[in-house]
């Protein structure tokens, strides 16, 4: 079965000086939901443009369905796409921008009829027909510009963006939303997004993208658990870094030594790294909080500076005097702020990655201290 | 000033006033809307008064040029609305007129759309449409009579017909028919309808035309269904624009058109022979005949959206 | 990937409506410098007679001269300029506050938007001829450019109106009361707030009103006197002679200065690469 798409070294340039995409390439299996993350500025929207075949690019193929569409206009793709500001026309009544596909496509009256109560019922709009665009909230268009996307099931569809208009706590139940109208459909879809929002981990497939390339493609937790660069660490999930230099390596078991004292941790590359600058990551949930000094590989003291509440878990800031802070998210426990407790965490937890990224040339520090 | 009223504090010191000087504390509180006044002044002194005055004078009979309201009678009318020769001329008017709009709209649109949406560069943008615009500040009638150059018995056409051997004789037909005053009205108005096409399409937002072509539209369809639509309030205006240039003109139809009769060289005319009473009902009715057609025209397009945002 | 072969053959097609636009200028340019009295081809000589040529008789057109020796040419230029330059110069703040004002919902508001579009609206002919009734009623017979003024003003008004609005930021209100939150006085607003967001389209309407007052002969015909400004001069000087090149000489003198500056001006407004209209 071939790929729902293939997108093979695209190049796309702005002028002379803007890079967009430097030779992008991945594959999207039939059926995924594939999340795309970046920071803000890194190519998605112009990945989606080029796809979606409303921008022309400088290089490279793209297959939907094993076809080469290079050459396929965008009205031929069977495609969808949604962009940034949801576009819905502005001279035509939901129900008319929900129909726009079926009327391109020649439906008679009473099946399109049919189709536009099927997608408004799928995103919880019916009886919203007869309004203007300009009548609905935001989150309301959005999911008007899902139903208009859906209709007659296009084989891709392409996203962009699609939660950052609204609220952090939608952000999770719209996902979700997305995910179930996904299943019934059982068609592709290719979502971009530029901040963590909640609920990625409901992507069958994530892939994060750095200025221009890719950083990482895979399984949420796999790259949550195993990520391959300091990027791909700090952009999928929360995680505490260091920078240190490794001391000893017995197969993936490494030591680092960083300014807080040495910790043990999993180095999953290959080669040898002994000497070298790399990152000590450690991801917030993994860290235990104690007040008598645990007897781990890796533990120091530190005092609690601080204590914020998110709903399914507190983010406790501790501090040494030195200066360096370590986030833990725990669930809520009996702890005092400015007292000092044990922080520790088990050795297959200490994530060493040696990249900062796949562009080369990056200093590791930098990267590891978001500079 | 101008956000005085907006300030709280002195919205508090203006109402304790308020029983001192009751204006001023008006004044203060409506600033923001009473500074429609000037303008709205000099178009009641300078628009609205002489077209009353007209309305007026179309009810008195024989060569004043003043209102006497002794003198009132609807024989004016009466004979305007009698005369065929009115109908021929409401006739060739229109017709003149609606296909000088068309043609007008057909050589524009293009153009306009070239201009937003397939240069990117602001600067060319600019440049382009501002070449479009200095032809302008070269006098009317200079450019008008240019036309003798090119198509009169000795212009460049029959110039060069000639030198080419093409034909024995001058060809005398291409100047003065109606041919040659759609030409010239034509090119008077280009920009006029170039212009708020342009406008109203760089008000578009890409990504509708975008979205409309993934929806399965092609480029043509893409964009009568989006584009199009999307530009019919600069369409209006254009329209509307070359309508009452044209329907007005006395000057071009009197030059160019070769006996061609024009309800706005009929008000000339009258006006002209002292008969003000006659050209005045003659303007009420170019009058009514131009406001009949924006209202049809503007049942295309809701203009005040554009303006209202 | 695929050219875009609209934007290909739109832009032949600009290119060709440019140089139809240009065809009679370029031969206005062109027959200015014959040596004959014709406006017509063949063109026998060339010389710079209809600009620098002392008065004198030439031909079948009588008594004549270059444009630079003609003291009445140099009086409508004048004419015409300073009523321009009035006329933008009025226009420009009426059209800013009433602009402005016209964003607020209000009674009648409506109304006054139609009224103010009526300069628009209203045949040239019956401004014009009104305007005539208007000043024999008011008592003023002296004609001049100050009685075409008005009529320019409530002429080019519309335009600059439409200008102006229709490219409104829809965000400008929002960044006036964040303004004012901060703590900047009305004034104050205006002038670091709202008026930087207009101040293209006021320099556009500016022009635009020049560039359309400069051009008026339907309605000023009616109320000027004497020389008058360019088009009206023109004009009844063309009823009773025979065409000579000596207008064409105006007509390029015309075309240089109108490229020269208004490329000048589209160079300043576009250096920072935004909309000029
Ligand atoms: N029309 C354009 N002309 C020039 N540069 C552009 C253009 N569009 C985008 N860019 C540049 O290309 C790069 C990628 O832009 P793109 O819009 O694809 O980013 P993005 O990942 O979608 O960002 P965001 O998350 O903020 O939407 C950016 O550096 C941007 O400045
Ligand atoms: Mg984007």
């Amino acid at each position: 079965m071939p790929a729902a798409l293939a997108v093979k070294s695209l190049v796309k340039r702005y002028g002379r000086n803007v890079l967009a995409l430097n030779g992008v390439s991945f594959e999207v299996d039939k059926g995924d939901f594939f999340v795309i993350i970046g920071p803000s500025g890194c190519g998605k929207s112009t990945l989606l443009r080029c796809v979606a075949g409303i921008l022309n690019y400088d290089g490279g193929e793209i297959y939907i369905d094993g076809r080469n569409v290079s050459n396929v206009p965008a009205h031929k793709r069977n495609i969808s796409y949604m962009p940034e500001t949801y576009a819905l026309f502005p001279h035509m009544r939901i129900y008319d921008n929900v129909a726009f596909r079926l009327r391109m496509q020649n439906f008679d009256e009473s099946e399109i009829k049919k189709e536009v109560k099927r997608a408004l019922e799928l995103v919880g709009l019916a009886g919203f027909e007869e309004r203007w665009p300009s009548e609905l909230s935001g989150g309301q268009r959005q999911r008007v510009a899902l139903a208009r996307a859906v209709v007659a099931n296009p084989s891709l569809l392409l996203l962009d963006e699609p939660l950052s208009h609204v609220d952090y706590r939608l952000q999770r139940k719209l996902m979700e939303d997305f995910k179930n109208i996904h299943k019934n459909l059982g068609n592709t879809w290719v979502l971009t997004t530029h901040i963590q929002e909640q609920g990625l981990s409901l992507a069958d497939t994530l892939m994060v993208m750095n200025v221009g390339v890719i950083e990482q493609k895979g399984k949420p937790n796999e790259i949550y658990e195993s990520p391959r660069t300091v990027f791909a660490a700090r952009f999928v999930g929360d995680i505490n870094l260091y920078s240190g230099q490794v001391v000893e390596q017995k197969g993936e078991l490494c030591t680092v030594k960083t300014n807080m004292g040495e910790f043990k941790g999993i180095y999953k590359g290959t080669g040898e790294i002994i000497g070298k600058t790399v990152a000590y990551g450690i991801r917030p949930n993994h860290i235990l909080i104690s007040s008598v000094e645990e007897r781990r590989e890796n533990s120091f003291r530190a005092r609690l500076v601080s204590a914020y509440y998110f709903g399914e878990f507190i983010e406790y800031i501790f501090e040494r005097p030195d200066g360096v802070q370590v986030k833990v998210h725990a669930d809520p426990m009996p702890v005092k702020l400015g007292e000092e407790y044990a922080v520790s965490w088990d050795t297959i937890r200490g994530i060493i990655l040696d990249k900062p990224s796949v562009i080369e040339g990056l200093n590791i520090e930098d990267v590891i201290y978001g500079r | 000033m101008v956000g005085e009223s907006n300030n709280m504090s002195a919205g508090n010191r203006s109402e304790s006033k308020a029983q001192e000087y009751p204006l001023i504390s008006f004044i203060q509180r409506n600033i923001r809307y009473l500074l429609i006044l000037p303008p709205l002044i000099v178009v009641i002194l300078f628009l609205v008064t002489p077209s009353l005055m007209i309305l007026l004078l179309s009810f008195n009979k024989g060569s004043v040029t003043r209102f006497d309201p002794t003198n009132i009678s609807l024989d004016n009318f009466i004979a305007v609305f009698s005369r065929p020769s009115t109908y021929v001329i409401l006739r060739d008017t229109l017709g003149m007129s609606i296909l000088a709009a068309l043609v007008t709209l057909l050589v524009a649109y293009p153009v306009a759309y070239f201009i937003s949406f397939k240069i990117q560069n602001f600067q060319l943008q600019g440049i382009i449409t501002f070449m479009l615009v200095a032809p302008y500040w070269v006098d009317w009638s200079i450019r008008s009579i240019s036309w003798l150059s090119i198509l009169g018995e000795k212009g460049l056409v029959n110039y060069t017909l000639m030198s080419l051997g093409l034909v024995n004789q001058p060809l005398s037909e291409l100047l003065f028919t109606r041919w040659t005053l759609l030409i010239i009205w034509v090119q008077t108005n280009l920009l006029f309808m170039i212009f708020p096409i342009y406008l109203s399409l760089t008000l578009i937002d890409p990504d509708l035309v975008n979205v409309a072509r993934t929806l399965g539209a092609s480029p043509f369809k893409a964009f009568t269904k989006v584009t199009f639509r999307l530009s019919l309030p600069g369409v209006v205006i254009g329209i509307i624009f070359v309508f009452i240039s044209t329907l007005g003109d006395y000057v071009t139809p009197a030059l160019w058109a070769g006996g061609l009769q024009m309800l706005g060289l009929t008000v000339q005319n009258y006006a002209w022979h002292f008969n003000w009473p006659m050209a005045a009902a003659y303007s009420v009715l170019l009058l009514i005949v131009t406001l009949g057609v924006i209202w049809i025209v503007l049942r295309f397009a809701n203009i005040k959206q554009v303006f209202y945002r | 990937m695929n050219r875009d072969w609209t934007k290909i053959i739109l832009g032949i097609y600009t290119v060709f409506v440019i140089f139809i636009f240009y065809l009679p200028l370029i031969l206005i340019a062109i027959l200015s410098f014959k040596s004959d009295a014709s406006i017509t081809f063949p063109i026998l000589g060339f010389s710079l007679y209809w600009y620098i040529g002392p008065p004198g008789l030439i031909g079948t057109s009588g008594f004549t001269s270059g444009i630079f020796y003609d003291p009445q040419i140099a009086q409508a230029i004048t004419n015409s300029i300073t009523l321009g330059i009035a006329t933008a110069v009025i226009v420009v703040p009426l059209v800013i506050i009433s602009s402005l004002t016209l964003r607020y919902a209000f009674k009648g508001r409506d109304l006054i938007f139609y009224l103010l579009l009526a300069g628009f609206i209203m045949p040239a002919i019956i401004i014009g001829l009104g305007a005539n009734i208007f000043y024999k009623t008011v008592g003023i017979t002296e004609y001049s450019i100050w009685t075409v003024l008005p009529l320019t003003v409530v002429y080019t008004m519309p335009f600059g109106l439409i200008l102006t609005m229709a490219r409104f930021d829809p965000l400008m209100v929002e960044y006036e009361n964040v303004a004012r939150v901060l703590g900047a006085s009305g004034w104050k607003v205006f002038r670091k707030i709202t008026f930087p967001l207009i101040r293209t389209q006021v320099i556009s309407t500016f022009f635009f009103a020049f560039t359309l007052s400069l051009s008026e002969f339907l309605r000023s015909s009616f109320v000027i006197a004497g020389v008058g400004t360019i088009p009206t001069y023109v004009y009844n000087q063309m009823s009773v002679t025979a065409p000579t090149p000596k207008w064409f000489a105006l007509g390029t003198l015309s075309m240089a200065i109108s490229l020269t500056l208004l490329f000048v001006v589209a160079y300043i407004l576009t250096r920072g690469q935004r909309r000029i209209i």
